[in-house]
């Protein structure tokens, strides 16, 4: 499957990607339906933090995924052809249990509607929104072996001590 | 190769799964006591509250067994086990072989030795069954008593809450919740529950159930003499795995003790859910951590490995979510400070009953409480299972946890 990656070095903690992701899973169409729509929107995605500093992160499909063990009302599945791991609201009780053991902190839980929420990969869509709207190519879509090859070739430059290795070295974080 | 699974819950049924990713051909022979199919148990409590349908407890597809070509024994219950021959025996006097044997049974209620406690309208809260007998005697407006504060006791007693029964909790700690989480914690949980109606009695034994004439439970008396009048009793004092038909070929302890691969004593037979006893991650020592997660989890790896692979269970966490009306508990691992090399970081702000809680032994941050505090805290479950040392304890406190350093 294809996921969805950032590249650290060139996130300008914008957080476009937050909104058009709270846009793209809002029932409206613009920035104006998105404010006056109650209860507020999500964004999917989440504005972490590790030793480097912020960055966008959202669900990484995980294998062997502790959400999707830990989910009392069996909710949460893996979709068989995309991978991608789903939320059914109509079955989530909202009790938090995958809050509680996703590792990367990647789920929410919507407090007014009591379901959790989380990346759901834009699956009906060719490019997910937060892709679509990041202005510096900071995230950017493949296959977990397209994004080594993008930090071995990376490491390679700066090896080199060539430009466009030194300062643009992708600081993805670890699966 | 013939595969056996005793039980068909979140470990059961995880192990099944697990066992057929691997292995496509081979038998797998299910027995479980329950009449139907896997269903969620912690929903018990929400099918009472009549927040989700008996349809929607039910945790897998309709063809689930047979598109995992599952040889199905459903209201079975496995009498005996001769782990030298690979028989299992059940009540009906059937016997059946196996190569790879799972056991997954479960645990049961604990009954205390109380007067009276076998009176019509005394319930535990374990089964469907269970369930439905509740709410078909619970009725809105009535009274309800719930013995013991633990999740399920609290979880039943918000339930029949909801329901519309006006519900009282009694329990000998002095506070709720006294297993998995801090005073301080419980205090705010106490104080919501109390603000939707809820009653407490803490620091109280039972002494005896009185009954009407009919036999039925009318009234609990309590160690000061105070007596509470109610229709139901919903006893929620623990569980105790179900090991009785293991007789003596096994390692039990406080549970069915088993090894970093998830098997017994006896070669080729596996245990996993809340009858087994693991290798627990904070208290870095050997328990019964009975919650969905670690059932689900163990089940995978004990499955995989019935299948032939060797991979290692890394161990188990006390692990509970909670949910009261707009209220969000969590607790992991260790709560409370067990000896002057732990140290308790606090953030608290009563007013919006948020709290957060952190418990470190030495540099490894080895337990947390969040009370309504809760964005991202699955960062803090995995900084306990993953056993790095923590350098900036202070930054855990607030706001979403830092994924690493």
């Amino acid at each position: 499957m294809k996921d969805i990656w950032v590249d650290k070095n060139k996130c300008l903690h914008c957080f476009s990607c937050l909104f058009s992701c709270a846009l793209a899973h809002s029932r409206g169409s613009d920035l104006w339906d998105l404010i006056m729509e109650s209860p507020a929107p999500k964004p999917r995605l989440f504005k972490a933090r590790d030793s480097d500093g912020l960055f966008p992160l959202m669900c990484r499909h995980c294998e062997n995924s502790p959400c999707l063990e830990s989910c009392i009302a069996a909710a949460i599945t893996r979709n068989a052809e995309s991978g991608v791991l789903e939320i059914d609201e109509n079955r989530c009780v909202g009790c938090g249990m995958c809050i509680m053991v996703c590792p990367f902190g990647a789920v929410g839980l919507d407090r007014e509607r009591r379901v959790a929420y989380k990346c759901d990969s834009c699956a009906e869509t060719e490019l997910p929104a937060c892709i679509r709207a990041c202005p510096t190519g900071a995230l950017f879509n493949g296959t977990g072996n397209e994004y080594s090859e993008l930090k071995r070739r990376r490491y390679g430059l700066r090896l080199m001590g060539l430009n466009g290795g030194k300062n643009n070295e992708v600081r993805g974080y670890r699966q | 190769m013939k595969y056996a699974v005793i039980g068909n819950s979140a470990a059961g049924v995880f192990a099944m799964e697990a066992i057929r990713e691997i292995d496509k051909e081979s038998n797998i022979i299910m027995f479980t006591d329950e009449p139907g199919p896997a269903y969620s148990r912690c929903l018990t409590t929400h099918y009472l509250a009549d927040g989700v349908s008996e349809g929607q407890m039910l945790i897998r597809a309709e063809d689930f067994y047979r598109r995992h070509n599952i040889d199905t024994r459903f209201g079975t219950e496995v009498t005996g086990l001769d782990p030298v021959q690979g028989k299992i025996k059940c009540r009906d006097g059937h016997e059946v072989s196996f190569d790879r044997l799972l056991i997954a049974s479960g645990a049961s209620p604990v009954l205390p030795e109380i007067p009276g406690i076998q009176s019509e309208g005394v319930y535990t809260l374990r089964t469907i069954k269970d369930a439905k007998a509740i709410k078909q005697r619970a009725l809105p407006g009535g009274r309800a008593v719930v013995l013991g504060a633990g999740p399920v006791g609290l979880k039943t007693a918000y339930a029949l809450l909801l329901w519309g029964m006006q519900v009282t909790v009694v329990a000998g700690s002095p506070q709720i919740l006294s297993q998995v989480m801090d005073h301080a914690g419980a205090r705010l949980i106490q104080s919501h529950l109390e603000d939707n109606g809820m009653k407490f009695y803490l620091g109280y034994q039972v002494e005896e159930f009185f009954t009407s004439d009919k036999g039925a439970v009318s009234a609990v008396k309590l160690d000061d003499q105070t007596e509470l009048p109610c229709s139901i009793v919903v006893v929620g004092k623990g569980i105790k795995p179900n090991t009785g038909f293991l007789g003596t070929e096994f390692n039990i302890k406080r549970g069915l003790v088993v090894d970093e691969y998830l098997e017994t004593s006896r070669s080729g037979i596996f245990a996993a859910g809340d009858v087994a006893e693991t290798f627990d991650i904070a208290g870095q020592d050997a328990r019964v951590n009975a919650t969905w997660p670690n059932a689900a989890a163990q089940g995978r790896v004990a499955g995989r490995n019935m299948a032939g692979c060797r991979e290692r269970y890394t161990g188990s966490l006390a692990l509970n979510s909670l949910e009261f009306s707009g209220l969000n508990a969590i607790t992991a691992g260790v709560s409370r400070a067990r000896g002057p090399e732990f140290e308790v970081l606090e953030a608290l702000d009563g007013a919006a009953r948020r709290y957060r809680r952190l418990v470190f032994k030495g540099d490894y941050l080895v337990g947390y409480v969040a009370v309504n505090d809760i964005e991202g805290v699955g960062a803090l479950t995995a900084r306990i299972r993953a056993r790095i040392p923590v350098k900036n304890k202070q930054v855990l406190l607030r706001g979403r946890p830092l994924l690493a350093g």
